[in-house]
């Protein structure tokens, strides 16, 4: 991940969440830029102007959001990105298998997390993508 | 020699005539049980008793209590249950002829008589009577499957869309008499905003030649009421016109409950819904809030407000709680309203 520029984007409207959410991304030296977004509007308007095919970005993306879901983000991006290197981790409370389901059938999403997201969990997704990144 | 029993009804006041019969009868009749009357009145009060007593009536058209113009009118009250053949003079034939067209099953001229002649008419006449009387008892019980049908079916035209028939199931759930049916087009049944969707059916069912079921339409009882139908349709000649035979379901009840059940599982839907994305938000950040914690990453100054952090989340559980338990009485509620 050092080899290439890796941005991170958290999308979640729990202020809560995000601050917990780089607090441990930062402290598993995620990516090269962190920023984050209250709602997927915000965050679809950020990758529009920074996106670029040499970056590899690596998406945190809530599902239940205000003003544009995280559904309706994954249907934006797709004029403009590619899979290849937009990695997005649905992340939602939800342990419904629709969801779920629904997630792994979109090719951007790499992974289904249920919150809580731990520490733990962020070490393992680190060299899953690191491995598949190197590939 | 034909050996079965026939009970035979011989109406003849001319003695020498009745003993010409009765010898005829003999030749080719093992076994008659012939009962002998020479006037009508007495004919009509033997039959009146028992009307199964007699396999057959022979009856001579000039008797001397009944007027012969008469006669056969007089016959009406048993004709349909006993055959009868008519015996004659040649004045008389052509009075005899018409009589057929009154249901008398044979005329014989007296001077033609043979013994042969007798007997074949007398079988011909109870033959075609089993038969006759077959087809009746078929034709009634086709017609009593129409009208003892539990559903209402309506028959009409076509081409006017005039009702041709309906049963007594029609009449008791629409609330129209029949002659109010028969007097009406299918179109006085429908709301008048339905109308256009009905003009497209007919053009449709005109093209059809087989059974076939139609549902989403609204019908109008003689109240007002609205229902809704699911309709059987089947194409069929009615009296040599293009006609079409409906069994009409009334579903409005069924759609009702059917609704009510949607409404209910959509609340359902909206609880589940709520346990799966609601209320393990603030679980899953109470427990991502812990993890950290556990972590020993935290700094000193942060301690405080994590302690905040964990308290609103269980704050925000407890409203969520009590949210569900509200939307779940509402379920529940409802229900017992419905039963």
């Amino acid at each position: 991940m050092s080899t290439k520029n890796c941005q991170t984007m958290v999308v979640d409207d729990d202020p809560i969440y995000t601050m917990l959410m780089k607090k441990m991304l930062e402290s598993n030296s995620f990516g090269s830029s962190l920023n984050d977004f209250s709602n997927g509007q915000t965050a679809l308007e950020f990758l529009r102007e920074n996106y670029q095919t040499d970056t590899i970005f690596i998406i945190f993306l809530d599902i239940n959001m205000p003003v544009l879901d995280g559904w309706e983000f994954l249907d934006k991006i797709a004029d403009f990105t590619t899979p290849e290197n937009t990695l997005v981790l649905m992340v939602s409370s939800s342990i419904d298998q629709s969801d779920m389901d629904r997630a792994n059938s979109n090719c951007y999403v790499i992974k289904y997390l249920a919150k809580p997201v731990l520490s733990s969990t962020l070490v393992e997704l680190k060299a899953q993508i690191e491995s598949r990144v190197a590939s | 020699m034909d050996r079965s029993t026939y009970r035979i009804l011989v109406v003849e006041d001319n003695p020498g005539d009745f003993l010409l019969v009765e010898e005829f009868l003999g030749e080719h009749l093992s076994s008659t049980e012939l009962t002998h009357v020479t006037k009508f009145k007495a004919a009509k009060a033997l039959i009146a008793e028992g009307i199964d007593d007699f396999d057959i009536v022979l009856l001579d058209l000039s008797l001397p209590d009944v007027d012969k113009e008469d006669l056969i009118a007089e016959t009406r009250g048993f004709i349909k249950s006993i055959p009868v053949i008519i015996l004659t003079g040649y004045t008389d034939q052509d009075y005899a002829v018409k009589s057929l067209a009154h249901g008398v099953s044979d005329y014989l001229i007296k001077d033609t008589i043979t013994a042969l002649v007798l007997y074949k008419s007398v079988v011909y006449a109870l033959e075609r009577h089993r038969f006759l009387t077959s087809l009746r008892e078929s034709e009634r019980r086709y017609m009593d499957l129409f009208q003892l049908s539990p559903a209402p079916i309506l028959v009409y035209d076509l081409n006017t869309l005039q009702f041709l028939d309906v049963n007594t199931a029609a009449v008791q759930h629409y609330g129209y008499s029949k002659e109010e049916f028969l007097a009406m087009t299918i179109r006085e049944i429908r709301p008048e905003n339905d109308i256009p969707k009905l003009e497209k059916a007919i053009e449709e069912a005109r093209e059809k030649t087989e059974r076939y079921f139609t549902r989403g339409f609204r019908h109008r009882k003689k109240n007002g009421e609205i229902i809704d139908v699911e309709l059987t349709s089947n194409p069929i000649v009615f009296d040599g016109n293009r006609a079409e035979i409906v069994l009409a379901t009334d579903v409005t009840e069924k759609l009702l409950q059917l609704k009510a059940i949607e409404e209910q599982n959509k609340r359902l839907r909206d609880i589940a819904w709520t346990q799966s994305h609601v209320v393990r938000a603030p679980v899953a950040r109470l427990m991502g809030l812990v993890d950290m914690i556990k972590s020993g990453q935290l700094e000193e100054a942060d301690q405080v407000k994590f302690l905040e952090y964990l308290y609103e989340s269980a704050e925000e559980i407890d409203e969520i709680i009590k949210g569900i338990v509200d939307a779940s009485q509402t379920v529940f509620n409802s229900e017992e309203d419905e039963h």
